[in-house]
């Protein structure tokens, strides 16, 4: 206590010397001051938990501050009061610094609110809130009373004069407080002392905190219990260190032999169907046959698709895989190809996985003997490239790459992995064939084809093109699996007529044998037979449908049964007699008869787009002028957009543009990519298109273009590898990359010397 | 309890649940520095305490729908504090027990014997003494210690957060507290 009114009489002495202001009652506010000085000399920490428990340390600390100010200024001292004080009462440094450090904070903060505010922060003094508009009401009443005075005079009046019960319940705490300590230990006093952080500190959690709350929404909430798990264990099973051992020991055994047994006999097996089997493979292969351990061969020339949960699997070209591991859980494929690897011969066939789009945990190791990958791709493919090293390419969406050669990689669908005969590495090459997410999704799901029928579908002639309801599912022979239903089969190929045909497919197997005929050479036919004829029509039959009059026009006695069942306006019929008329060269008046049929309201839609498509495509095949045609292909494309001509459509607005503006035919040949990534003849059309890049001097789009028709090859025909080969060869050597055209240069030499 | 830890009101609480992020900074002004204090005390000096108390705080956001109401928020908010550092201890047991950078190389024993001019424990500053103390004291011991001490809280709400009896509450304060004392004792004796 001495110590205090040593202290006391100080600071009076020196408050008093240098000022005569006998206004300002400096007993209040020094009682005060002193009263925190004093509990924080005595407690340390702990003055720092006081300050915000007493009067709220902002409040306290701006009223401070603003006193030493005055003082200052009142004594024109040289150095701030709140020096003076520390000189004298030798606190230490660290807590003066911190209590400096809040009260300018808390200045800055109180400067900016009214004096009733900076009362309602202390929640201590008026804590109830139903108290808040009386409190306001005096509060406003007392500053219109004391507006006149300085900032902490008005602090000092409003403790003295106005909120003596407020003191006394603070006093009354902070009695209850100190009696408190005074009966703890001093390391508990340590243990009950706070850390005060600085402002900046908080603000950086603050604002780190906040962040997360608006960007990380991907957790789940916490699993409180009232007892937690750890606890029960402590408390009640475990109160023998040995006897926790020991159950430890018992419950890591347990939890092995499970996940054994589980892996071991408990996986669940996951079904897998034959969809598609094309080519020779449908010679080899009965879709109906058990998958279980088998190895498929998809044979040269043929291919073969496999669907099951984890997604689909097409092997092409000789191609092999054995389904190693297939639960729930876990797919494990091994892949061959025809001739091996490294062989005398140049690996052939690829293997693509169209996958189920993965979970976060989830990735498809692609082990290689040369490097080992994580895809977490949908669609990605193996194959062997010319010098039988395992190429991965990736075609949709991004994929993350994790492997020890290239590290934790994001590619983007297009790049692949190659082997670099020139730097003999394995590097990551851009430029490859895109697919998109739709053409992934035509596939049907794994109870669909469960529940589906298996359709053959054969023809006369190998290879014809097949679509059913407008998609392109491969070439004859094949098998294909199909839902039960009515479906639209279309059969094609150069130089044979076009088989349309609907068939109801019902839950045992369909198959469907086409006999395609070749197109027979227009008869000729003169313009005066036809008007005979049809002056005779007219006045045998009284009858002016233009059916009947181009039934008539055909000249061909075998028609006239057909003529008799035209009387019936069957669409059908009416649609078969274009056809004819179209074999029969009669093309002006294919086009009245199409062009009829697209008019009628009746017509289905898939006959009037068929129509619309043969008017656009007989004019532009027998018209000079091809402005009209192009137009016929533009209104088709305006009306089905999505038709099953519309890829066709496109490839024949290119090759009609293909001269004559070779900037629009590119726009149109992409625009037939996009929608066909897998068409037989698309490494052929995108080698067109680089080589009329390579003539406009685009040599990085002619290099992309070429690149993307070596990684769609889908024949093994070695002429049109090298035709591309050396495209690409020309277009880096025209490109400056001589490097690069040296190192194909020497790969495309390797595979011909091979071929040879 | 704590007396200068407020209770939220009702509507804040409803508001914050409602995703109302100025609510929540409410709350986190209100139990931010209560909170740092009471992870510091909990895992000691050598702890993670900033990011603990972002955990802290960023588990309350998601879980606030989970609380109901049964037991005050100031109950709830000390679970939520124990759950984190517990689930992070056990984490740093289990991480331990694999690293192999645990395994002690020269440098790092060198860094660990005091040099001469680094003096005795004795003139260490009590707090300094206390932490080490606290340090020795078992997780599950230390933890209502701190709750008792820094939390002011009795023995039927230390057993109410932790789920345990009053009793064993009452054991394990005794036994931290005898630990501390014997701990201190020594390091008096040296």
């Amino acid at each position: 206590m001495n110590k205090m009114e040593n202290k006391y009489s100080l600071f009076e002495a020196e408050l008093r010397k240098n000022t005569d202001d006998s206004e300002v009652d400096y007993r209040a506010v020094e009682s005060v001051l002193f009263l925190r000085i004093a509990a924080a000399e005595h407690l340390g920490e702990l003055a720092m938990l006081k300050l915000d428990e007493v009067l709220s340390a902002d409040t306290f600390g701006s009223i401070e501050s603003k006193l030493f100010s005055q003082i200052t200024q009142y004594n024109e001292y040289d150095v701030p009061m709140n020096e003076c004080i520390r000189t004298h009462y030798d606190l230490p440094q660290g807590q003066w610094d911190r209590l400096e450090s809040k009260i300018e904070a808390s200045m800055h903060e109180c400067e900016n609110l009214p004096i009733w505010e900076l009362y309602v922060k202390a929640p201590e003094i008026f804590p109830t809130e139903g108290e808040w508009e009386t409190l306001e009401d005096l509060l406003f009443d007392r500053i219109r009373d004391i507006s006149e005075c300085e900032f902490w005079e008005q602090a000092a009046r409003l403790d003295r004069m106005h909120i003596q019960d407020s003191l006394d319940t603070v006093e009354k705490i902070l009695d209850e407080r100190i009696r408190e300590r005074e009966s703890l230990e001093n390391w508990e006093l340590v243990l009950k002392s706070e850390k005060v952080i600085p402002f900046a500190k908080w603000e950086n959690i603050e604002n780190s905190l906040f962040d997360k709350i608006s960007t990380d929404t991907d957790h789940k909430p916490l699993a409180l219990n009232d007892q937690p798990f750890w606890n029960i264990l402590n408390n009640y099973v475990f109160t023998l260190r040995t006897f926790k051992v020991a159950v430890t020991a018992m419950l890591l055994v347990f939890i092995a032999l499970g996940g054994y047994f589980s892996e071991r006999f408990i996986s669940i097996p996951v079904p897998t169907v034959v969809y598609q089997l094309q080519g020779n493979a449908t010679a080899q292969l009965d879709p109906n046959d058990e998958i279980k351990g088998k190895e498929f061969n998809s044979v040269q020339g043929g291919s073969v698709s496999l669907v099951n949960e984890h997604g689909l699997v097409e092997l092409q070209n000789g191609s092999k895989v054995h389904i190693d591991k297939l639960t729930k859980r876990h797919v494990r494929y091994k892949v061959g190809f025809d001739n091996g690897v490294h062989g005398n011969d140049v690996a052939r066939g690829q293997v693509a996985f169209f996958v189920n789009p993965l979970k976060d945990n989830e990735s498809f190791n692609v082990v290689t003997p040369d490097y080992e990958i994580s895809v977490k791709g949908t669609y990605f493919k193996v194959e062997p490239d010319l010098g039988g090293r395992m190429v991965t390419r990736v075609l949709e969406g991004k994929v993350r790459i994790l492997s020890k050669i290239f590290g934790d990689t994001l590619l983007l669908a297009g790049q692949s992995i190659v082997y670099d005969i020139f730097t003999e590495s394995y590097r990551i090459q851009s430029g490859g064939a895109v697919l998109l997410r739709k053409d992934l999704e035509n596939v049907p799901d794994l109870d669909q084809l469960k529940a589906s029928t298996i359709m053959s579908i054969k023809s006369n002639v190998d290879d014809a093109e097949v679509r059913i309801d407008g998609h392109y599912l491969g070439t004859t022979p094949l098998s294909v699996r199909q839902a039960p239903g009515v479906h639209h089969v279309r059969i094609g190929k150069n130089g044979y007529v076009m088989k349309d045909t609907s068939i109801t497919v019902g839950i045992s197997d369909y198959e469907l044998t086409v006999a395609l005929s070749e197109v027979q050479p227009p008869q000729t036919v003169t313009v005066v037979e036809k008007e005979v004829n049809e002056a005779q029509v007219i006045t045998k039959k009284n009858a002016v449908s233009p059916e009947t009059v181009a039934s008539v026009l055909l000249g061909d006695s075998g028609d006239s049964e057909i003529v008799q069942k035209e009387e019936k306006s069957d669409f059908d019929s009416l649609y078969s007699l274009a056809q004819k008329l179209e074999f029969r060269g009669k093309w002006k008046d294919a086009i009245e008869m199409y062009q009829k049929i697209f008019d009628n309201p009746d017509m289905s839609r898939l006959r009037k787009e068929d129509a619309l498509f043969s008017i656009a495509k007989l004019r532009a095949d027998n018209e000079e002028n091809k402005t009209e045609a192009k137009n016929v292909f533009m209104t088709y494309l305006a009306l089905y957009p999505n038709g099953s001509f519309a890829g066709e459509t496109w490839l024949r607005l290119a090759e009609l543009e293909f001269k004559t503006s070779p900037d629009n035919a590119i726009q149109y040949y992409l625009k037939y990519f996009e929608m066909f990534p897998r068409h037989p003849r698309i490494s052929e059309l995108q080698n067109r298109v680089g080589v009329i890049y390579l003539q406009q001097n685009k040599y990085d789009n002619a290099i992309s273009m070429f690149r993307q028709a070596l990684a769609s090859m889908i024949s093994q025909s070695t002429t049109e590898r090298a035709n591309i080969t050396s495209n690409l060869y020309r277009a880096l050597e025209a490109k400056g990359d001589s490097k690069s055209a040296d190192s194909i240069q020497r790969l495309y030499n390797l595979n011909y010397t091979k071929d040879k | 309890m704590n007396k200068t830890l407020l209770e939220p009101t009702r509507e804040l609480l409803d508001e914050c649940m409602a995703g109302n992020q100025l609510a929540f900074k409410e709350i986190f002004y209100m139990y931010r520095s209560y909170a740092y204090n009471l992870i510091y005390k909990i895992t000691g000096p050598q702890g993670d305490h900033e990011d603990l108390l972002q955990e802290v705080f960023f588990q309350i956001y998601l879980s606030l729908k989970t609380f109901h109401g049964d037991s005050s928020f100031k109950t709830w908010f000390h679970r939520v504090v124990i759950h984190v550092c517990t689930r992070r201890w056990r984490y740093q047991k289990a991480e331990k027990r694999i690293n192999p950078k645990d395994t002690v190389n020269l440098e790092s024993v060198e860094n660990i014997v005091p040099n001469a001019e680094m003096g005795t424990l004795k003139q260490l500053e009590l707090k300094d003494l206390v932490e080490q103390a606290l340090e020795t004291v078992d997780y599950k011991l230390r933890i209502p210690l701190v709750l008792n001490i820094y939390g002011e809280m009795d023995l039927a709400e230390i057993a109410g957060i932790m789920g345990i009896p009053e009793g064993t509450v009452k054991s394990r304060l005794f036994t931290a507290r005898k630990q501390i004392k014997d701990f201190l004792d020594t390091t008096d004796k040296e």
